[in-house]
């Protein structure tokens, strides 16, 4: 196979390159899908390893809330001084426990333990 | 048919495209993020759901990085002096770009991550080797 360099015909260099990328909606649209998907997963890691405050249940364990989806709380036993959040999880509906007390407080940044 | 209604048809299915499009592009993108902060503590990806506040900052911090990924590939373009060059230059430099953005965000390199991600790149930008170089 032999590769032929073509140059742009017009004025500036590469405008047919320029024009492809501009005009190529699929492209642009795929390149945007991979890149967005891939940053913005990369960035919620980044955070999660960064936050410093969390909302507690408080009692015995205590627990750490690490996500609130809608009406459902997702969180976790954790040990405070070494900050590691233990992989068993409790789930609390906020419409069955209305009342639920929460305190943000700041323990982070929290890691698994390894 | 009536004149322009060709025209008026294709805006239509375009404007569809962009309303039902971003939505889903931006819950997808939020999911994403969702997924990344939880599966750091290990939470099953089927708990994870959207929330449309964690949308705006999710955009933002894309919109920055792919300011400085689109300014980066104008000035390749710029500077090179051929298809080939501009092609190469762009595929490593995009790949190199979106290595250093995640080594800096997670601060660990997941090489199987990196190596799919290369892989990909490669097919992305196949179609322009292809064009420009046959």
């Amino acid at each position: 196979m032999v590769f032929q360099m073509k140059e742009a015909k017009g004025g500036r260099p590469f405008e047919d390159v320029r024009n492809w990328l501009t005009s190529g909606p699929t492209f642009l649209m795929a390149i945007l899908l991979f890149v967005g998907i891939s940053i913005s997963r990369d960035l919620g890691s980044f955070e999660a390893s960064r936050q410093v405050e969390f909302y507690v249940v408080p009692g015995s364990p205590e627990t750490v809330v690490l996500g609130m989806y809608g009406d459902t709380i997702v969180s976790a036993h954790f040990e405070r001084n070494t900050k590691t959040v233990r992989k068993d999880f409790v789930i609390v509906k906020l419409s069955a426990n209305p009342a639920l007390n929460l305190r943000l407080e700041q323990i982070g940044p929290l890691h698994l333990p390894k | 048919m009536a004149p322009g209604a060709e025209t008026l048809g294709r805006t239509r299915s375009s404007e569809a495209v962009v309303i039902a499009g971003v939505p889903a592009f931006v819950s997808l993108l939020t999911y994403s993020y969702e997924y990344g902060f939880a599966s750091t503590f290990a939470v099953p990806w089927r708990l994870v759901s959207v929330t449309w506040a964690m949308a705006f900052t999710v955009c933002a911090y894309l919109v920055v990085v792919l300011f400085f990924w689109w300014l980066g590939v104008q000035t390749i373009l710029l500077l090179s002096r051929s298809s080939l060059v501009a092609y190469s230059s762009i595929w490593w430099g995009s790949t190199l770009f979106f290595f250093l953005v995640e080594f800096y965000l997670r601060k660990q390199t997941d090489f199987l991550i990196f190596a799919a991600g290369t892989a990909l790149s490669a097919v992305l930008y196949y179609p322009m080797a292809c064009h420009f170089l046959s």
